[in-house]
């Protein structure tokens, strides 16, 4: 069965981006959000194998929201998302409790290896 | 680059490792050769360089990404491209023959305000990492409208409390296409001279 992943990113052309690279080599998206509460609510809804989730982001943030799912559910893989420098909001979101992390611009080669990781393929 | 005499050379190596920065980050998202000049970094009068946008591009329609760094340093950035130069970065950021994208839609905006954020985090590294400030860059705020309305929404808050600001003023190149694109970067009141302090004092420690 195919990994199920839900993308939380507030730029729908990143969402775009990923949602074409992971359904390409077999994943499924099974839903979006474009903020950390919607993330919040569609991870408590969809129960995804996976998330994605950028860092910066309006209402809530992706740190906020990764802190909110695990006390959820101590065994989510959230792969947080954060443009190129951000090191101090990685090292956070590293401290919180993120499985993997991603640098934006990505690579597709770097996407898969997170995700395969997480899903322990790689 | 003009530059006014004003800025400390301090500000202008900021300025200049900045868009050195950004070019980089630029070429690696849209996958092609890019560069960023440093046209000019000077203090100018608000209500002058408002004036002077409204008289010379007033008539051109932009999309914007305003991102406020907030931190030891706190300043606004804008990045911006005209029409045409939208439908383009969308193409090549989707890595798909130029041309294809004709309209506006929500992945045009979205282009812009992604490579507003990766840009601003980007210039914010050499902030931080280079002069050692901490900051932290806001969600960007896309905006669609005529430059000069555009412009008088990024100078606003600073224009408030101040008659005077520095503006670091970069333009685009990118290979293989004609991409018209501009950087404003403006510290909030106060940072202008935090910058300068703390450039000079860690550029007389080295």
């Amino acid at each position: 069965m195919a990994g199920r992943i839900l993308i939380v990113d507030d730029a729908p052309i990143i969402r775009l981006m990923l949602k074409d690279i992971l359904v390409a080599n077999g994943y499924e998206v099974v839903g979006e959000g474009s903020d950390g509460n919607e993330g919040v609510q569609k991870y408590k809804e969809l129960k995804p194998d996976v998330v994605t989730m950028d860092i910066t982001m309006p209402e809530k943030d992706g740190i906020q929201a990764l802190e909110e799912i695990l006390a959820m559910d101590e065994d989510a893989k959230v792969i947080v998302i954060t443009a190129i420098d951000q090191r101090e909001a990685l090292m956070e979101a590293i401290r919180v409790g993120a499985a993997d992390y991603i640098i934006k611009p990505f690579e597709t080669d770097r996407v898969l290896s997170a995700i395969r990781k997480v899903f322990g393929e790689g | 680059m003009e530059k006014d005499s004003k800025i400390s050379k301090a500000v202008e190596l900021i300025a200049q490792l900045s868009v050195d920065r950004a070019s980089q980050v630029l070429s690696k998202l849209i996958r092609s050769g890019a560069r960023i000049t440093l046209e000019r970094a000077y203090m100018t009068d608000i209500s002058e360089a408002t004036a002077k946008i409204n008289a010379q591009e007033n008539q051109a329609e932009v999309i914007g990404s305003m991102v406020d760094m907030m931190g030891d340093a706190p300043f606004k950035f804008l990045f911006y491209a005209d029409a045409p130069s939208c439908l383009i970065l969308t193409d090549l950021i989707l890595q798909r023959e130029v041309g294809l994208t004709k309209e506006f839609n929500i992945y045009v905006r979205s282009t812009i305000q992604e490579i507003g954020n990766i840009m601003a985090s980007a210039v914010c590294n050499v902030f931080a990492s280079d002069f050692e400030i901490a900051m932290k860059p806001t969600p960007p705020k896309v905006v669609h409208d005529f430059l000069g309305t555009v412009f008088q929404e990024f100078v606003m808050g600073t224009a408030a409390e101040r008659d005077e600001v520095m503006i670091i003023e970069s333009r685009f190149y990118i290979v293989r296409y004609d991409v018209k694109c501009t950087i404003y970067i403006l510290p909030f009141p106060g940072s202008d001279k935090t910058i300068n302090y703390i450039c000079n004092t860690r550029l007389k420690g080295e």
